[in-house]
């Protein structure tokens, strides 16, 4: 990528955020009943919309690798991967912290909630295989299956508030918020979508340089075969 | 004997409004900004060496 | 069979049960085993089942229920199926104070025990937020009704302390 892009990208989303940070911090009114405290929305809520956009792409590039293998669709998968775990794990805390006022607790094992741990978890798993297995092919294969597979987390998340009781509300629309309130999340919630790009942008260039030194390797390591005869990987040992 | 805040906490059961907390907000923005400038550093420690754009 | 092959196959099995496990929680009856709370109505039905065990109500304050007594910390009110007249409700004993959107009409998750004599003994009182967030309404800007909440408060402080 363009390197003006690049740090064109991390500028446009310092500055998003900003705006939308203090938009939601000294510009919008309070809420008529939890006051201040939903000044969290524009941290928390834009949080887990990127981590879920994040684990999306990676279940694209996953999907993607399988029927199309290149290195491009697995650092893809790697970086979103990385990224969406990041933003989630900070989405749910910031979630903990909002819920200690409004609802009385910390955590409670409602359906959302349960779900949404239950997605970093996963995650987690698939970053801890893509360490776990040393054959660069083999790795792209197993974690592309995991990531297949761990991305019905995604949809389950996202209506386990519609499909179960639940403590935390159902999904809020423009409807159901004032203009004044809308306004900051969309800013911060921008901002939060060009800073996942630009930490995906830089990622994903690790993840390929990664890959490349790995494929590079068979030189050294007689035992390796290179990625096209692959099907029949026998490992020398 | 009771101290002042917990006779204000009684005294507002059942007003349903939530009052003060900017505690609550300034720990969910001070966590989320950390967060992102310690995955950028993390970035940067793992920046690719060999790479023809290590320069930067 | 080729490597692309393989992995196109691959994929196709792994998409086909990622479908199948979505389809299994989305349309099996995953909801009716594992109910995060019960309804007031619902936990009657089940009679002598819901008592003593450790269990969810879920509903809303039955407006005017609100009983509570700041000197021993004791609240008690009732949690309904519903805002109108004549829903069923179950009355809640509480030792905790509330979190501070607890109001009439406001969702609550209780948690705690059910006995016979008709009392729901709550250990743990969780309050719901509808997805709505407003400003304060007109003529009730923000600093004012502030102003009139520290007044309503430092009031009611007032007569605690004589």
């Amino acid at each position: 990528m363009n390197k003006f892009i690049k740090w064109g990208l991390l500028v446009l989303a310092l500055g998003l955020l900003g705006a939308g940070w203090w938009l939601g911090l000294a510009w919008a009114p309070p809420d008529r009943e939890m006051g201040d405290v939903q000044r969290i929305m524009y941290v928390h809520v834009p949080l887990q919309w990127m981590a879920m956009l994040a684990m999306f792409i990676n279940f694209v590039a996953a999907v993607a690798y399988l029927f199309k293998a290149s290195w491009k669709l697995d650092s893809a998968a790697e970086a979103s991967a990385e990224i969406g775990l990041v933003l989630g794990t900070a989405g749910m805390i910031t979630g903990a912290i909002w819920g200690r006022p409004t609802w009385g607790v910390y955590w409670s094992w409602d359906p959302r909630l349960t779900s949404e741990a239950i997605m970093l978890v996963t995650y987690t798993g698939y970053l801890v295989l893509r360490r776990f297995v040393e054959d660069p092919e083999k790795r792209a294969t197993w974690s592309a299956v995991v990531a297949i597979i761990g991305a019905i987390n995604l949809p389950i998340v996202w209506f386990s508030v519609r499909w179960w009781r639940s403590l935390h509300q159902v999904q809020s629309s423009p409807r159901t918020v004032d203009p004044e309130m809308v306004l900051p999340l969309r800013v911060s919630a921008f901002g939060m979508l060009f800073i996942t790009l630009f930490f995906m942008a830089v990622r994903y260039r690790q993840a390929l340089a990664e890959r490349q030194a790995e494929v590079a390797l068979p030189d050294a390591l007689p035992g390796d075969v290179p990625m096209s005869a692959s099907h029949n990987p026998s490992k020398v040992a | 004997m009771m101290t002042l805040s917990t006779l204000m906490l009684l005294a507002q059961v059942g007003s349903g409004r939530i009052q003060g907390g900017w505690g609550y907000v300034w720990a969910c923005y001070a966590i989320t900004i950390a967060t992102l400038a310690l995955y950028a550093l993390s970035l940067w420690v793992r920046r690719p060496r060999a790479s023809p754009d290590a320069k930067e | 069979m080729t490597p692309v092959a393989r992995n196109r196959i691959i994929a196709l099995g792994a998409l086909l049960v990622a479908g199948a496990g979505l389809a299994f929680v989305a349309f099996g009856d995953i909801g009716e085993n594992l109910v995060y709370y019960w309804s007031p109505s619902e936990m009657l039905r089940q009679g002598d089942k819901a008592y003593t065990a450790t269990i969810r109500l879920g509903g809303v304050v039955q407006p005017g229920s609100i009983q509570w007594n700041a000197e021993h910390t004791t609240l008690h009110f009732r949690v309904a199926d519903g805002v109108q007249e004549g829903a069923a409700s179950v009355l809640v004993r509480s030792t905790e104070t509330p979190p501070q959107m607890f109001r009439d009409k406001i969702g609550v998750v209780v948690e705690g025990t059910y006995d016979k004599s008709g009392v729901f003994s709550s250990n743990r009182l969780m309050v719901n937020h509808s997805n709505e967030y407003r400003a304060p309404k007109e003529g009730e800007d923000p600093n004012k009704w502030r102003e009139t909440l520290s007044d309503a408060t430092t009031a009611s402080t007032g007569t605690g302390a004589k």
